[in-house]
């Protein structure tokens, strides 16, 4: 299959899936890819605009709606280039040949003869009086696009590769742009009264008090475990819901995370879900060494929100979901309402980084506005509601490892405990939508999955080592049930298994008596993980004696996303004393063509910071049989004043698919906590292998 | 499966208030205890100051009162009578204001955004009063009220330094 042809083109063929011109002058571009605050539908401009010849200026990319697609299932797994980007590439080549070939007949030319420059059909150069927009009618608009185009060469291009400036970021500064700003007439205010967590039911709701205190300007509605408020005024209906909040009692399970996770892991309930045969290495001595991450929270700065009307037997949401049509499916399903009568649209909120409490608000706002027909209701969390709906699992790697006497890795095996990292709506069949839940028993999650291994793993993502072995096992224990919530979060297993692999490297190298970057070099084929390797430690300006003392190391490690994407070798200095300070990163990332330059360095630096936040701040914690990390002191995550210079450089691709794009969303999230807990164990001549970094783990390791 | 239906909620008692709020006397009415924060979205349709947690710890809310960085998600709106608000809309009424949006621009200090609003006014108050040039550790303790998940840290600062560059060698 031609890397072209890819699951958004697959699933939306037609041409008029993804282009129209219905304003003359102006291009209208479809993309089913939304808007996380990564910058993609500047990138996606790009890409139409290179091969249509066209100034990105004179695009419209309106947001992402199922009312007419196109249908690209999720914005997740950094394939928004690779897959969307390919599609849009494709349709806008295709447009430019339509276009062409309507002209040529028009003007009895062959279509060699002619070129499109700024929508204008050109002759040796010369207007024709002929554009897209005079050329439309011409166009056959149903027209296949799995045939393939004839897409630009990459020598000639003129706009992707350009660091063009975000389309959206001047609305932002001015104040608009956020799904939390849109205000419809009548409108009303919704807040969900969130049980403590998964399983809870509901004790008793003081009715009567609430009547009494806030009588006709708030309304409060319930079904079984669901309890929600609806008032005329913001301030209202979060004044009744705390109200609520505090007076309501539930019966819930204890929810007890030990700061020592990995016993607690390897013993909950589990499906042994992989379990390859083990090939003993038959040399030379064997390693072993256990890796552990807390569950981690999305932490988006925004909480969750949605906006929803019933109006003409049709219910309209406003949501910032990442998977519409999978979120459609599942609300119709709970709704009773026909899928066709249901129109999901998307808005921005603030950055999300996976399956965070977007799809639970959307359905919740779309329950309330069905109590009161014909009046648009918004649903706002809490942070507290925020911190606590989805969690991604935490995990605990074993990883075993035989050397022989010439220092090279004879076999691995790794052991993974992990919760799914999946459990979006419609997963495993189930409709994975809290509210459903809290309404109806029926509703309720049954099955336990995880991302399938052909679509990138969820707790095996990255879990096979980059490097030259003879053998690898892998056993996979899926835990069935955990107290917490989990699903997608950047990275998914790619973070804890890199963070594992990566360390587990630098011990081996220590035991072969070998420099970490030597002996990741002795183990690498591949002329593209060589490279990266390579030119960030020249940019590091590693030195394999570098001396140690002062509390100052560099740690390094390498990754490349799903073994199928991006390569991202980092390498990070630390200062250590009570707690880990990182003073510099270095990173170099070979992602095959880059779409956007500028947008794809934000995205790594981003990775980076948020990784280096989970490696040395993040876990969450439970109190007295209680989920307690519900804000921002109690989920502390890296400030300004934590934050290391960055320098990240995208290295020229080589070798084979140099020439594909390849997402950089995720790359370096595994890379940079391997890179910096490298450099710790480094400074402080002991091994740590426990997420996060806390001053309490570094002191028992002194 | 359905939610029994209601009634719309009625209208609830409201309080006039009267505020000044980015240069202009803004009369409107709110229930008690509405917060600054809610006054400015909802009533004056200022949306450049958003809700990340109502705690006063990410910092996404932040306004100026009189010329103070202040989180508006809890100081109650009927207080700030007689105080100068300003919000970040108002930044671009000044010089000091447009450099700085220019500089988020040019250094495209942002993934998602969200945070920016309070960033820019807690940059602004602090550039205000700047002397010399500054350190990015000094501009890192100025922002350190500010939390942003997406990791724009980095440009976030290179974004405030390169406008107190500019601020401090403007021609005068």
């Amino acid at each position: 299959m031609p890397a072209w042809l890819t699951r958004s083109l697959q699933d939306n063929p037609r041409l008029s899936d993804w282009l129209s011109l219905e304003v003359p002058g102006r291009v209208m571009l479809r993309s089913g890819k939304v808007e996380l605050g990564q910058g993609i539908h500047t990138a996606l401009v790009q890409i139409a605009a290179e091969e249509l010849a066209l100034d990105p200026d004179r695009f419209d990319l309106p947001p992402p709606s199922t009312r007419r697609g196109p249908d690209e299932w999720l914005t997740a797994s950094s394939q928004s280039v690779e897959s969307g980007g390919m599609a849009i590439r494709v349709a806008a080549a295709r447009l430019r040949e339509a276009a062409l070939a309507a002209a040529a007949r028009l003007l009895n030319r062959e279509p060699s003869q002619l070129n499109l420059q700024q929508g204008e059909v050109l002759l040796d150069g010369n207007a024709t009086g002929h554009d897209l927009w005079s050329l439309s009618v011409c166009i056959d608009w149903r027209q296949d696009l799995r045939s393939g185009a004839e897409l630009k060469q990459a020598a000639s291009y003129r706009l992707v590769g350009r660091s063009l400036p975000r389309r959206d970021l001047p609305g932002i500064l001015a104040g608009g742009g956020f799904l939390q700003d849109l205000t419809l007439a009548g409108m009303l205010h919704g807040r969900v009264v969130h049980p403590p967590g998964p399983g809870a039911t509901l004790d008793s709701v003081p009715t009567a008090t609430f009547q009494k205190r806030f009588g006709d300007s708030c309304r409060l509605l319930q079904r079984q475990n669901f309890l929600a408020v609806l008032a005329g005024n913001e301030t209202v209906a979060r004044q009744a819901a705390d109200f609520l909040a505090a007076k309501v009692s539930w019966r819930a399970p204890a929810i007890d995370i030990p700061e020592d996770i990995v016993p607690w892991l390897q013993q909950q309930p589990a499906r042994l879900q992989r379990d390859d045969p083990v090939v003993a290495s038959e040399v030379g001595s064997t390693l072993t060494a256990t890796y552990s991450r807390g569950f981690l929270l999305h932490a988006s700065i925004a909480t969750s929100c949605a906006v929803a009307r019933m109006a003409d037997d049709h219910l309209h949401v406003w949501s910032h979901s990442q998977g519409l049509f999978l979120l459609r499916a599942q609300m119709a399903r709970v709704l009773a309402l026909p899928q066709d009568r249901i129109v999901l649209e998307h808005r921005p909120s603030a950055g999300c980084y996976g399956h965070n409490g977007a799809d639970d608000a959307a359905l919740e706002a779309g329950m309330l506005a069905m109590a009161v027909p014909g009046r648009p209701v918004r649903v706002l969390w809490s942070r507290g509601d925020e911190m606590s709906a989805i969690c991604g699992s935490a995990m605990a790697i074993e990883l075993k490892a035989g050397l022989d006497g010439e220092g090279r890795m004879t076999g691995w095996q790794a052991t993974v405990w992990s919760g799914t990292h999946t459990s979006r709506p419609g997963a495993g069949g189930d409709i994975n939508l809290a509210a459903a839940a809290a309404c109806d028993p029926q509703f309720a999650s049954r099955s336990v999955v995880d991302v399938p291994e052909a679509v990138g793993a969820g707790a095996l993502r990255n879990v096979i080592p980059l490097y030259d072995l003879p053998a690898v096992a892998v056993r996979h224990h899926q835990l069935t049930q955990l107290p917490l919530r989990t699903s997608s979060l950047r990275a998914l297993g790619a973070h804890p298994n890199v963070f594992a692999i990566e360390c587990f490297i630098d011990e081996l190298a220590h035991a072969a008596g070998c420099d970490p970057l030597d002996f990741r070099l002795r183990h690498l084929t591949d002329p593209r993980a060589i490279n990266v390797l390579k030119r960030v430690s020249e940019m590091a300006g590693w030195r394999p004696d570098a001396e140690t003392g002062n509390g100052m190391a560099q740690g390094l490690a390498l990754a490349r996303y799903k073994n199928r994407a991006a390569y991202c070798a980092v390498v990070a200095e630390i200062e250590l004393a009570e707690t880990v300070k990182v003073r510099r990163v270095w990173c170099a990332v070979d992602a095959g063509i880059v779409i956007n330059p500028d947008g794809a360095r934000n995205q790594i630096d981003g990775g980076i910071v948020q990784s280096l936040s989970w490696c040395l701040k993040e876990a969450v914690h439970s109190d007295e049989g209680a989920f307690a990390s519900l804000d921002w002191d109690s989920y502390p995550i890296l400030h300004f004043s934590e934050v290391p210079e960055i320098v990240t450089e995208l290295v020229a691709p080589v070798g084979e698919g140099a020439g594909e794009p390849m997402g950089v969303g995720e790359v370096s999230q595994g890379p940079a906590t391997a890179a910096a807990c490298n450099a710790a164990s480094r400074a402080l001549g002991t091994r740590l292998r426990h997420l996060p970094l806390t001053r309490e783990r570094i002191l028992k390791a002194l | 499966m359905m939610l029994d239906p209601v009634p719309p909620p009625a209208p609830a008692p409201e309080e006039p208030v009267s505020l000044h709020v980015n240069g202009r006397a803004a009369d409107i009415s709110l229930p008690k205890d509405a917060t600054l924060l809610e006054a400015l979205r909802n009533n004056l349709g200022l949306t450049a100051s958003r809700f990340g947690c109502g705690l006063e710890q990410c910092g996404a809310c932040m306004v100026l009162v009189d010329d103070q960085p202040r989180h508006a998600c809890r100081l109650v709106a009927a207080d700030q009578t007689g105080c100068m608000i300003r919000t970040p809309e108002s930044l671009a009424e000044d010089a000091l204001g447009r450099l700085l949006v220019e500089s988020f621009i040019a250094y495209q200090a942002a993934q998602c955004g969200y945070c920016l609003g309070g960033i820019l006014i807690t940059s602004y108050a602090w550039l205000r009063g700047l002397k010399g040039e500054p350190s990015r550790a000094e501009i890192a303790r100025t922002l350190d009220p500010h939390l942003c998940r997406c990791g724009a840290h980095p440009r976030i600062l290179a974004a405030v330094a390169a406008t107190a560059k500019a601020w401090l060698d403007r021609p005068r």
